[in-house]
Formats: C-alpha cells, structure tokens, sequence
C-alpha cells in the first residue's frame, strides 16, 4: 500500500523545489531538535560530566577523578546484584509479555460479546500513574493482608497455613516485581500487536485457512513472521519501561528484601540522591545508556528492515 | 551512672550539637530570655515595599491536624503579626532528600526547609545556624559550623502487647526477656515483629539492638567499629529471635507494616514512634487497651545492659547558602519565634515530637502524663515512659555524629542486610558482620576523602 | 464428511472455549488490582483490617469515609484538573513540535531521515533519575519552580522523541503522489500538507496525542522534584503525598484516588482505541 516517492519523483515535478524543500525540512525540523538538544543533549551531558566528577547533592564544585566512581560502583556487590536484576526484569518481563501481548491482540482481534467492556478494563493498568498502580500492588502483596494469598488458599493452591511473604524473599520478590511489569507492559503491547494484526491482509490469512492450515501452523509460519517487525516495537517500548523505571521497585520492596532486589534505577537514585552521593548515582545510571543504546539500534533495525523500507 | 553518662551526651549529640552548648542553652531557654535576647542580632529591615513572603518545606506529618494548625494557624498568626505571607509546601517523608538535591541543583527553593535526618551531605550548601543558637552562650562550638536547625525530634520506644506478655510471665524489660517470652508468644500465633527489610523502622531498631549489645557502627573519631564481639552477638540474637519467635513476614516489612500487624493483633512487640498506640486509640477496640508504650529493652548484663533507643525522626531545617540575604534573615527569625513559641506545637503533635530544647515545653512531663485521650480510655500512665525519653534516647551514628558516612549507611540499609542474611543463614553472623564492615569502609573513605569528616 | 464436519465444528467450539478462558484470564489479570481497589476504597478500616474476614465481602456495611477524605480533605480535584491540563499542554507542545518533525524526516529529509530519525528516537531511552538534577537548573532558572508550566515544559522531553518517530513512520505509509499530484497543480507544500496530508493522517496524530497523554499522566519523577505545593501537585505525586503519613498508610483512600483517576483516562483511552491501533498500524510499521 505504501509507496515511498524516490528522489527521482521529487526531481520531475520541481526542479526548482529542492533547494526550498530542504529549507523547508530544516525549518520544520527545528522546534524538535531544539527543544531536544536544550533540554535533554545538554542536561545529559552534565549528568555524564557529574558521573566522572566528585560531586554531591550539597556540593557542585566538580573536580574531575576519572572513572574512579565506576570502579567504586563495581566493587559494591549490591550494584552487582541491581545490575543483574536490572536485566533479569526486562528480559523475563518482556518474554511473557511477548506471549500475553500475542494472545490477548489474538483474542481481541476476534468479535464476542462484551469486547469493548473488556477493551475498557484492559486499558486500565495503562491508564493509571505507575507511582499509584505500584502502590496498589504493594496492598495485594502485603505481609498481613495480602488479597493474592487469600484467593490463593481460596482455590487451595496454598495450604490453610500457609502465607508466603512476597515481597520477603528474594525468590518471592523477584516474581512479584515482574509480575506488575508485565501488568504494567503487556495491555500496551497488546494494542501495538492489535495493529499489526489489523494490517496483515484478510486474503492472506483466508488463503492460509482454505489451505487447511491449523491455527499453529498459521500462527507460527504466517502470522508471527508478519508480525515480526510490529512486535518489535513492542519489546522496544516494554524494555525501555522496564529497563528505566524505578517506581515499580522502589514502591514496592525499596529494593529489600537485604537489597536483592535493586535495579540500576533504584540504586542510583538511592547511592545518589537519598544518600547524596551524586556522582556514583550519576555513574549507576549511566551504565543503563550502552546497554538501551546497543538493544535499541538493534530492535530499530529489525522494526524497519523487515518492512523493507 | 552509666545512664546519667548517656543523658547527658544524648541531649546534644544529634545534628552535631556540643553538649555543653545545648545545656547552656537549654538553661537559658527555661529561665525564659531567650525571646529577648537571641534575637537582637540578627536585623530585618521592619519596612519593606511590597508584602514579604518565607516558603517553607514540612513533609508530610504523622498527625494531619499538626499540619492543619502549623500551615493554617501558626504561620497565618505569625504571619500577621510580622507582616509576611508564610506558605507551607508538603511532601513525603521518603521524597524529602530528592527534592532538596533539586533545590540545590536548581540553587533555589524554600527559604526554610525541613529534614527528617540531619541530612549531613548538604552541609556545604547550607547557611551556618551558630548565630542563632550560639550568641548568649559561653561555649565557644569552634568552628564547628550548625548546618541546620533541629527544634524536635520523634522518641522510638517500644510497643508490647501488655495481656500477652502478662501471660507469658515476662515484660519487655531487656531483650532477653523479649527472645523469651517471643518463643510463647510465637506458639500462640503472636510472634515478635522486630523488622529485617529495607525501612526506615528496621534500620532503627537494629542499630538499638547493637548498641543495647554494647556494639556500635562508628567511634567519635569516624572510625568504623562494627566489626566487634558485641555487634556479633547482637546479630546472633537477632538470628535466635528470628527463628525462635518472629515469622518471615518481618523480611518483607515497610515502614508501615509494624503498625498493621499490632493493629491486627498479629504481633506481640514492636519498635516505632508512637503511629501504633495513636492509630489504636482512633479505632479504640478491643486492642486498644492492651496496647503498651514501653522503654526500649536492656541488653546483656555482662555485655554492659545498655538500653537506648534511636531518635526516630531528627526534624532539622536548613536555610540553603544561595538564599537571598533578607529571607535567610527572615527565616532565621522565623525559626527563632518558633522555637520560643514550640509549646503549641508539642501539644498539636499529639506527643510524636518532642523538643530539642526542653526548656521550650516547661510542662512536658505533665503533659506526658495526662495525655488527654489516654485518660479517656482508661490508659492514664500509657505515655508515661516517654517521660523519660532524653535518658534512652540517642542518635544514629552514636557515640559519634550523625555523618555523612553514617546517613549512607543508613540509606543503603547495610545494618538491616547485615542482621537479615546472618537470620535466613546466608552467611554466619561473623560473615555478616564482616561484610558490613567492608561494605562501611570505602563509604568513611570516600566521605572522609570529600572534606565533610 | 460428517467426520470432518464434526471436527471442525468441534474444533470451532474448543478455539471459541480457548478465545474466553484467554479474555477471562487477562481481563482478570489487568483489572484485578482494580477491583481490590473499589472494595479497598468502601470498606471500613475495622472490616478492612480484620484477618479474619473474606476481603471480598463487606462484613460490615460500606463507607464513603475514605472517599470523603480524598475529596474534601485533599485538594484532589484540583490534581485531577492539575494532570488533564497539564496532559492537554503537553500534547500540544509534541504535536507542534513531532508533526512538522515527522514530516520532514519522511518526505524532506531523505538520505540522513532515518538516521536521524533514530537518532532522535534515541534520546527517548534517557532516564529521568538521570536527568532531574541538570533539569531543575533549567527549571529554576526559567522561574518555574513549584509551578505546572515547569512539567509542561519537561515532559515533552520524552513524548516529543518517539511521537516524532512515529508521525515519521505515518507519513512515510502516505503515498507521496497524493501531495505530488496537489504540487504539479500549483499548490506549494505547506498547502498539500495542511489541505491533502493532514487530513488523511488524523489516525496518526490522535495516536501520538494519546501517547503524549499516557505518558504525561504516567510521570513521577519530575512531577515530585519540582512540584511542592499542594495546590500545583498532579495526582501521581498528590496523592500519595497526601495519603502516606509518616507510617500510616490511609489505604482506602490511596486506593479510591488511583481508581478514580485511571477510570476517566482508560475510558478515553478506549474511545479512541480504533483510531489509535490504525494510527500505530501505518505509524509503527514504517
């Protein structure tokens, strides 16, 4: 359906046009980049000076020490821990949520009854400010009142003594982090897998169905391939969420239990601002930037090469 | 007496405050010459073109009608009287050190803003408070310089449930009798809820603990001394109590759990400020009467039987460097009138605060023990063990101050993951301890290093 | 042929089967916490608080006390209002700035567009806790600490990036010869686009202003750091500044102010859901 115009049609109508396009595009570029490079290139920049600097929340008078707050930040085996966990969230996250995202765009592309209602409550979890949702779940996981435990024993997956402490243990807190990231992620993923859905043509899914094809081998040899690129994006969005975010950890365990639980976001905001040191705050979270720069070319180029734009 | 001894240190060790200049001015403050007196130094132009404002930061407080009477009475009064619009802005206890990076980055914000810690780290950015706490005193502080201004603080005692300990034959009178009767208690299904996770309470009561065991994190010289007998034993204890009479849900506790599970009946014994009894008395059931303020245990006899509590929550205000002349001015009379005035205010926090300047509440110990709502239930003597509070109470960090390497420490919860891995047995209580010393090092180093110790 | 007509009738009912066990299961899972937070919300604190009961059932009759404290003893609708408004600006400020940006990078900009575009994209991935210290310089400096234009001008820090990329993608699905076409006709080519483009690309720019939305409403960081008076607050911070006590949780009303405030914005949300999924269709996929 879409057709790129080359440069060559460009040339044919205007001759003249080029020179003015390109000022046009300049201009029209320009409030974006602008505000892009005023805002985040420059602050930015500062941040990645505060990291190599010895600076704190009470002192500005930088002086440059080299990579020494790095170095600082490796030995400490909590960083260790936070830098661990920080991937161990984004990747388990962002694999269920792959598969929640397919299922549920698969589903809702079908018509039944009570779609738009189910539509409504789908969209809520993306709809309501993380700093609230996270302190929602902190209630259902709580030590003593815990709803999750409740309908847990209810359906007598627990025994009637039984209590796990979720947010407790390392092996209980982990999961109960990923499972309000994938909640937080999987309804937006769905939408995005939804549109992708919608644009692979009726026909070629009919002809695959004639075919007599089941609804795995159409899944997995037509849909998901066509899907590929569109899913893409999707991952791209959850991974810089989860990858970035602080609100879901810190809100819920602080980063506890015995600090098994940190993220790099976490971390550097509690080394950094709570306990001041700014500089090794600055150098926790400037570890995030190589790891989303190298999955997000990667992921843009697959996004885009798959279309064959 | 070794209690006298810690009396005396514990009334001025927080904020870095001498001894000696406290007790000056405490004795000034009660003769009642501080109004006149302190202020005199300090000139504020009395004409002024347009109305003059003062902004400060208060978080959030425990009681909402303390904020209410401070944001709509107190300042409006004051306000008035002085012909300055006074406006109060809030936040929450835990985003109070993000949002004063920020001002400090920004080098502009609230012209008096308010700490929950002494919040050592910003010292450099913060006006020198000696002038108004040091003129009329014959102590010289050297050149130690005030960083901020601590009118209250919140004792932390303990709360026990006084029918169950009763039946169990024990009080909550050291920290043996407390694993004892625990291990009872915890066969009946209302352990012992000391917290081991990442809050603000845990950090706390576990440095109580060390103390209690005659350990301690630092010296007075900022040296690290963790790594003792005593905090080993102390970690050990924590192992037995862990195991013998609390449940895992202590791993999982946030600052406001402890509160829930007393109110629940779910726990026997618990360390706060004084949220649990307050919140019990609003609902006034069947709990309320059983629930008990007490002083924190004693330790050991043979390890010294020490028994101190930490100050919960240190209110310190600062006056940021980059803050116009004539508001640092304003706000440091702001604080002054304040503190002359901080009756009110001990009565308004229902007894959560109190003063850094006994002098200032001359009644206290009457109004500790004729707490009006625990009259009316039936409690007369509920609050009477923070009568006592200065004895028992000192600040994180002690015998030393309240540093820079100490509030890191204290952010990055080390003390509670030291006494939580050695009770889920991931390391031996020796490790543990090992552990956090070398975790506490290169923080001492590095804060040493940046000239603030 | 029976046989295989049983199959596959068979088969058509175990796949509708499937299709609601799985709606079931995310319905239930998406909404749960919801739930939880409308019985939270009404119950009082002695049934709330009581181990004993079935959380699900009111043991004792409802309470609109925790509602009453939202409403009346917190300036909450004046945070519901704080957040719309703020949404609305910044919307506004990344349409300005994404659509003409979009734009160029699909039809003018050509050989170095995508690179730039990713380029752009990429400054998207730039955490906050990274970037409020250098921010509220910026902030302080403009004089907009402690007031809402500081949000309106930070957050389209984030939207303006990635609705940029996206608007990109949704012209470039736009065949060129529409415009060309208008061009040869003597139209210049901000006429083609305000007359031909702009109006077949509604899809694409609601897509991006719900985005720009969502992610507004979504922010915490900032909104804490240069927000303090309770008069400028958006609810993501309002709320649990006001509702966390020292120690105390008010959990019916935390739990009221996060249903009420998602409800109103999921609504919307899926008002435009068509839109939106062939906003993302065309945009997403270039």
């Amino acid at each position: 359906m879409a057709k790129i115009a080359t440069a060559e049609s460009y040339k044919v109508i205007r001759r003249g046009g080029i020179t003015s396009d390109r000022w046009l595009g300049t201009f029209m570029l320009a409030p974006a980049i602008l505000y892009i490079v005023l805002l985040v290139a420059g602050p930015l920049l500062f941040a990645i000076y505060l990291s190599v600097s010895n600076a704190t929340t009470g002192e500005y008078t930088l002086e440059y020490v080299g990579l020494a707050n790095f170095v600082r930040a490796l030995q400490s085996s909590i960083f260790r821990t936070a830098l661990a966990n920080t991937f161990i969230f984004t990747i388990v996250s962002q694999i269920i949520v792959i598969i929640f995202g397919n299922m549920l765009a698969l589903a809702l592309q079908e018509r039944f009854r009570g779609r738009s209602i189910v539509r409504f409550l789908i969209l809520l979890p993306w709809a309501t400010p993380v700093s609230l949702a996270a302190i929602g779940w902190k209630w259902m996981y709580d030590s003593l009142y815990s709803v999750v435990n409740w309908m847990l024993k209810a359906v007598h997956i627990l025994g009637p003594t039984d209590f796990p402490q979720w947010l407790g243990f390392p092996s209980l807190a982990i999961p109960a982090v990923i499972s309000v990231h994938v909640w937080r992620t999987f309804p937006f993923s769905a939408v995005v897998i939804l549109a992708g859905l919608t644009s692979i043509p009726q026909e070629t899914l009919d002809a695959a169905s004639v075919d007599g094809a089941g609804f795995f081998h159409r899944l997995f040899y037509i849909l998901l391939p066509m899907l590929l690129p569109i899913i893409t994006v999707a991952v791209l969005f959850g991974t810089v969420f989860t990858f970035t975010d602080m609100g879901a950890v810190y809100i819920l365990t602080a980063g506890g239990p015995f600090n098994s639980t940190h993220v790099l976001s976490s971390w550097a905001f509690q080394v950094g601002i709570v306990a001041g040191d700014l500089a090794q705050g600055a150098a926790v979270a400037v570890f995030m930037l190589p790891v989303l720069l190298v999955a997000a070319i990667t992921m843009l180029r697959i996004a885009s090469r798959e279309t064959g734009v | 007496m070794g209690e006298h001894e810690e009396a005396k240190w514990i009334r001025t060790a927080d904020n870095r405050w001498r001894r000696v200049t406290r007790r000056e001015f405490l004795k000034i403050a009660a003769a009642g010459a501080v109004a006149g007196s302190l202020w005199p130094y300090i000139n504020v132009p009395s004409v002024w073109a347009q109305r003059r404002r003062l902004t400060i930061l208060h978080w959030a407080h425990f009681v909402p009608g303390y904020d209410d009477w401070f944001d709509k009475v107190y300042t409006s009064q004051w306000g008035r009287a002085n012909d300055v619009e006074v406006v109060v802005d809030h936040i929450p206890f835990g985003q109070v050190p993000a949002r004063a990076a920020a001002e400090v980055a920004a080098r502009s914000g609230h012209d008096l803003y308010q700490h929950i810690s002494p919040a050592a780290t910003l010292e450099p950015e913060t006006e020198d408070m000696g002038d108004i706490i040091e003129r009329k005193s014959t102590y010289n502080p050297k050149t130690k310089k005030w960083f901020a201004f601590s009118n209250s603080w919140v004792p932390d005692p303990s709360h026990y449930r006084k029918d169950l300990f009763a039946e169990a034959g024990f009080e909550p009178d050291s920290w043996f009798s407390v694993l004892e009767a625990g291990r009872k208690l915890k066969a009946k299904g209302v352990p012992v809820g000391i917290g081991l996770g990442n809050d603000i309470d845990a950090n706390y009561v576990l440095r109580d603990i060390i103390w209690s065991f005659g350990g301690t994190t630092q010296n007075q010289s900022n040296e690290v001394t963790i790594n003792s007998k005593n905090t080993v034993e102390a970690v050990k204890y924590v192992r037995a109590l862990f195991k013998e009479a609390m449940t895992p849900e202590v791993l999982a506790w946030d600052a406001s759990s402890n509160n829930r599970a007393m109110l629940a009946g779910a726990v026997s014994f618990v360390f706060n400020a004084i949220s649990i009894a307050r919140t019990s008395e609003k609902a006034n059931d069947h709990l309320t009467r059983h629930i008990q303020i007490w002083v924190p245990p004693r330790g050991p006899q043979m390890l010294g039987g020490k028994r101190l509590g930490a100050q919960h929550v240190i209110l310190a205000y600062m006056i940021w460097k980059f803050t116009p002349n004539d508001r640092k001015a304003l706000a440091k009379k702001f604080l002054v009138d304040f503190i002359n005035n901080w009756g009110p205010a001990f009565t308004h926090a229902e007894l959560y605060e109190f003063p850094s300047f006994p002098g200032t509440v001359p009644d206290i110990t009457q109004q500790v023990l004729n707490d009006p709502v625990a009259a009316r239930l039936g409690q007369p003597n509920k609050y009477r063990p923070l009568a006592s509070t200065l004895k028992w109470s000192t600040n994180v960090g002690h015998p030393g101050f309240a540093n820079a390497a100490e509030a890191e420490i204290f952010d990055t919860f080390i003390i509670p993951q030291m006494f939580a891995v050695a009770a889920t047995d991931r390391m031996s209580p020796e490790e543990a301890v090992q552990w956090a010393e070398r975790q506490m090092r290169p923080v001492y180093a590095k804060w040493k290093g940046r000239g603030l110790m | 042929m029976p046989v295989a007509l049983r199959s596959r009738s068979s088969r058509k009912i175990i796949g509708r089967i499937a299709l609601y066990l799985a709606v079931a299961w995310f319905t239930f899972y998406a909404a749960f916490p919801f739930v939880w937070m409308l019985i939270t919300a009404f119950k009082r604190n002695s049934d709330l608080y009581n181990v004993k009961n079935n959380p699900f059932l009111f043991n004792q009759p409802p309470t609109l006390e925790h509602m009453r404290l939202l409403f009346e003893g917190t300036p909450f609708l004046r945070w519901l209002w704080n957040t719309g408004f703020v949404g609305l600006m910044v919307v506004i400020i990344t349409l300005v700035a994404a659509v003409p940006a979009g734009y160029s990078l699909a039809r003018l900009a050509r050989a170095w567009g995508r690179r730039l575009g990713i380029a752009i994209f990429l400054t998207y991935l730039v955490p906050p806790t990274l970037l409020f210290i250098p921010l509220s310089r910026v902030v302080a400096e403009l004089r907009l600490q402690d007031n809402l234009w500081a949000l309106v001008l930070v957050y389209p820090t984030f939207t303006i990036p990635f609705c940029t990329w996206l608007m990109m993608g949704f012209f470039k699905s736009i065949p060129g010869e529409l415009e060309e076409a208008a061009m040869v006709d003597g139209c210049t080519r901000l006429a083609a686009l305000r007359h031909i483009v702009l109006p077949i690309s509604v899809a694409g720019i609601l897509t991006v202003t719900i985005f720009a939305f969502a992610l507004s409403m979504q922010e915490f960081t900032y909104a804490l750091t240069f927000i303090s008076p309770s008069s400028q607050k958006t609810v993501s911070i309002g709320v649990p500044t006001d509702l966390i006590r020292g120690d105390v949780f008010y959990w019916g009303s935390l739990m009221g102010g996060a249903l009420v405030s998602a409800v109103p914005a999921a609504i919307l949300y899926s008002l435009f859901l068509d839109r939106f999924i062939a906003g993302l269709t065309a945009g997403a996929l270039k």
